[in-house]
């Protein structure tokens, strides 16, 4: 995998993170303001790193538009 | 004499929750309640395994928790 898609892919990991442990705060905490504006933000990130990954390398799930041919058996696979 | 108070969102807003109770009970458990501060950036986050600083103690770093250090 070249490093500029492995960056990228380590920039969305991260940010899908940090909105999974916004998302444990906020169940016991739902009233905090500052931590939905941060969650919300980080929403839109995570959402503009992954069109930008799926646009450059293909799909990360089978849940996304496909060109033909069928994008998600193109390699590399993750582990590749 | 302690009475129940009625559900308060207001309240809730603020987080005015003490640390502990005023008077703990016996036998009762108690987890001092968080509140948000500074977070890490995400990647830092991923890496510290939480974005929480307050809440990023990896195992092994306080001798006093630690058993097999």
């Amino acid at each position: 995998m070249d490093s500029a898609r492995e960056r990228l892919l380590n920039e969305l990991m991260a940010a899908d993170f940090t909105l999974i442990d916004l998302n444990l705060y906020l169940n016991t905490h739902p009233y905090d303001q500052r931590a939905i504006s941060l969650f919300n933000s980080n929403v839109q990130r995570a959402k503009a790193l992954r069109q930008n990954f799926e646009r450059l390398y293909g799909p990360l799930t089978p849940m996304t538009q496909s060109k033909c041919p069928w994008q998600w058996i193109e390699d590399p696979w993750p582990w590749q | 004499m302690y009475m129940k108070k009625p559900f308060d969102p207001m309240e809730m807003t603020q987080y005015k929750f003490p640390v502990l109770p005023t008077y703990p009970k016996l036998a009762h458990a108690y987890v001092p309640f968080q509140y948000m501060k500074n977070v890490y950036n995400p990647m830092e986050g991923l890496a510290r395994g939480t974005i929480f600083p307050e809440l990023d103690r990896p195992y092994g770093m306080d001798p006093e928790y630690t058993v097999d250090a």
